[in-house]
């Protein structure tokens, strides 16, 4: 083959490379808009699930499971009420995305609600961004939005879903147990006791700071009408003063409990206390 | 470059930016990512049918040595590209990359602080990776790209036909028969250019996604961190030894073989001119096949999966719920995932009394997965894996609930009977792990959107 023959063939298959690049960007110039979309939508839903995760992590303590609040801890965040109410008794004017961006962020000084944990006077809502001591990334910030907005359809009505009744994990395993009795030791023995369990890690300090606990079990569900054995306990550990038992005002104002747990240790030491 | 933005709070934001709000963006940003990987397994293909066709003469060994700094350039352009996204993958890939050069005696801490802007890979270990990308290693491998080209220019290229064919045969008059740069080099290359453009960016809108994890996070190490395929063979050296040996001594030697070949293999081509020519190279070939199967080899070890003991059942869990990477369940899609409890590997009838046994009446329907069905499957499979744990009376649960608009919550929980230890039972055990899958939410009837 020659290398005038080798030069036509060259230049021939130029041009059908050249005509079949132009034919492959026609189709991706065609198809760009609703590739687009396609990728908007799975971004949405990508910060959804993300959003899932790090709400489970973080905010189901005072927040629910589900978004329908705890007790007076913290207030429920999946009600129609908060979709169509509440800029309007902040006197928020911008956006209801921009109202959970922000106060995720920034967190809250003071309660707008007295009904809630913070009795207007002292913080309620820690910041959560990392610029302002708090785990989480502009990133996640931006998901756990995106998942609390997303509660807009079934709060208003738009979507409904269905129940699946879930069975509960043991969470009363011997190893939770003793995990619950380290934790209860560390972080709650210094206040409460158990008498009849002859549990008393404060020997030295005969003071009691807070009720003993030997009835607990049985005194728990019925304690608060309404409320079960386990979410009475959890929100007296998450605010101390939310039931105080005559004789332990003072102490009860005066000592934080819920802030020096992880939501994992809470769990446990639930589940401790009640075995 | 100009949506990027080198901070480690906005790094990942960009992409993403790029990705949904750009036109093209999305498009641009795969056919970098595909583009550069593509370019590694080229230059490698490039070399060996170097090696095996003997194109290499006294002449143009330097050409050789110019190619190999290219392939080096290509892999550092790689290696620096990783991390700009920003994400989990990428920051302990590279965290553990780095680390290499801290094994180096004497300035090696230095080197590898140099590199990270610091202790820790942050805002300055981004801006100096990105500084590298696209300005220090560019420059580099346009200095050896002009130093390659020049070369072939000037000696130029053993042309693309087999020794018996017509182009040799016909000038025989001639020891060497070269094709010259412009036009013919010049005009295939465009040829291949466009056909490989084209072909790849078909590929990248239809058929592949540019990976992008979770945001890269410091203090939150994933379980299985995992180099590039590229750099496989080093995390797998590193596993088998230690860091100066294996990540440094061991890819230096393979830098100095790989620049010394020609030099070496012409000499063997002089002295055995009359051997045919696969045999006179046999010498240089047979190391060549030990070093890729060492290599591949390598790479099989460097995987997360090898030399890295988890429980099983944590690790059967993970298999399925990984921590960074998208489920099972995601792969299986949202549309496939029926609301329901079910229990892996169990019987139609073991399923249908599990649901009315959780008081779930209404969800009866929804059990009897036809055999046909992609959950199923998954059920099987999964049900099979746990079998083969032997764990005493074991039982496997599936959940998929309905959690929010367009999103389902999966949780796959395992429980079973641990053995005694000193004649004393200790309960049930459980481990579960949850993962969310989006899709589009079912408005109810009457209402939009």
């Amino acid at each position: 083959m020659t290398k005038q023959s080798l030069l036509i063939m060259a230049i021939i298959s130029a041009l059908i490379s050249a005509l079949f690049f132009i034919a492959a960007s026609l189709v991706l110039i065609c198809t760009e808009p609703e590739r687009m979309e396609e990728g908007h939508t799975q971004w949405q839903g990508i910060q959804r699930e993300r959003g899932a995760r790090l709400y489970a992590l973080h905010c189901t303590a005072c927040h629910g499971n589900r978004g329908e609040g705890v007790g007076q801890l913290g207030p429920p965040l999946s009600n129609e009420h908060f979709f169509t109410m509440r800029l309007h008794e902040t006197g928020w004017t911008d956006t209801l995305e921009e109202y959970i961006r922000t106060t995720t962020q920034f967190g809250r000084m003071m309660g707008t609600r007295p009904f809630y944990a913070g009795n207007g006077s002292t913080a309620v809502m820690p910041p959560w961004s990392k610029k302002h001591g708090g785990p989480l990334g502009i990133n996640e910030i931006e998901s756990l939005t995106a998942f609390v907005l997303n509660w807009q359809a079934t709060a208003t009505g738009l979507v409904e879903l269905a129940e699946v009744a879930i069975p509960l994990i043991n969470k009363s395993t011997p190893q939770v147990l003793t995990k619950g009795r380290t934790i209860f030791r560390k972080k709650c023995a210094s206040c409460h006791r158990f008498t009849d369990r002859q549990l008393s890690f404060n020997s030295s300090d005969q003071r009691e700071k807070g009720p003993d606990l030997s009835a607990i079990r049985k005194l728990a569900p019925t304690r608060v009408e309404g409320k079960s054995a386990e979410e009475y306990i959890q929100e007296s550990l998450l605010i101390p003063a939310a039931y105080v038992v005559q004789g332990f005002e003072e102490a009860s104002h005066n000592t934080p409990c819920g802030p020096l747990l992880t939501v994992s240790e809470l769990q446990t030491i639930r589940a401790f206390i009640l075995q | 470059m100009v949506y990027y933005i080198p901070t480690p709070e906005t790094a990942y934001d960009s992409i993403i930016q790029l990705q949904t709000r750009v036109p093209f963006g999305s498009l641009i940003r795969d056919l970098h990512r595909l583009g550069g990987e593509v370019l590694i397994v080229v230059s490698l293909l490039h070399m060996l049918r170097i090696i095996l066709s003997t194109s290499y003469t006294k002449s143009s060994r330097f050409t050789w040595v110019t190619g190999v700094g290219l392939l080096l350039c290509t892999l550092l352009l790689a290696f620096t590209g990783y991390l700009l996204p920003w994400d989990q993958l990428a920051y302990w890939a590279v965290t553990i990359g780095i680390s290499i050069a801290d094994s180096l005696p004497g300035l090696g801490t230095s080197a590898a602080n140099v590199l990270r802007g610091g202790a820790e890979l942050g805002q300055e270990g981004l801006l100096r990776f990105y500084f590298l990308h696209i300005i220090g290693l560019p420059l580099l491998m346009a200095l050896c790209m002009a130093m390659h080209y020049y070369r072939i220019s000037r000696y130029g290229v053993t042309p693309p036909t087999r020794k018996n064919s017509t182009i040799s045969t016909s000038s025989k008059s001639s020891e060497k028969q070269y094709l010259p740069l412009f036009p013919h080099i010049i005009l295939l290359e465009f040829s291949i250019s466009c056909l490989l453009l084209a072909l790849l960016m078909l590929i990248c809108r239809f058929l592949y996604d540019a990976p992008l994890g979770f945001p890269a996070d410091p203090i939150h190490t994933p379980t299985a961190t995992t180099a590039p395929w590229f750099f496989l063979w080093l995390q797998g050296a590193l596993k088998l030894g230690d860091s100066l040996l294996m990540g440094i001594s061991f890819p230096l030697l393979l830098l100095a073989l790989l620049v010394f070949l020609p030099y070496y293999d012409w000499r063997e081509k002089k002295q055995h001119s009359t051997v045919s020519p696969l045999h006179h190279r046999l010498i240089t070939l047979v190391p060549l096949v030990l070093v890729i199967a060492v290599l591949l080899a390598l790479s099989m070890v460097g995987r997360p999966q090898y030399g890295f003991t988890r429980d099983p059942v944590q690790a059967l869990l993970l298999d399925y719920i990984p921590e960074e990477e998208p489920s099972v369940f995601h792969r299986l899609g949202y549309a496939n995932l029926t609301l329901g409890i079910y229990e892996p590997g169990a019987t139609e009838q073991a399923q249908q009394s599990l649901s009315i046994q959780n008081g779930q009446g209404t969800l009866e329907k929804s059990l009897r997965l036809s055999t046909s069905h992609p959950l199923q499957n998954v059920l099987e499979r999964c049900g099979q894996e746990i079998r083969g744990l032997h764990l005493h009376q074991v039982k496997p649960l599936l959940i998929i609930e309905d959690w929010q608009a367009g999103l389902k919550k999966v949780t796959l929980r395992i429980t079973w009977e641990p053995k005694p230890r000193d004649g004393q039972q200790t309960g049930r055990q459980s481990m579960e792990r949850i993962t969310y899958v989006a899709g589009p939410a079912r408005v109810k009837k009457g209402k939009s959107a």
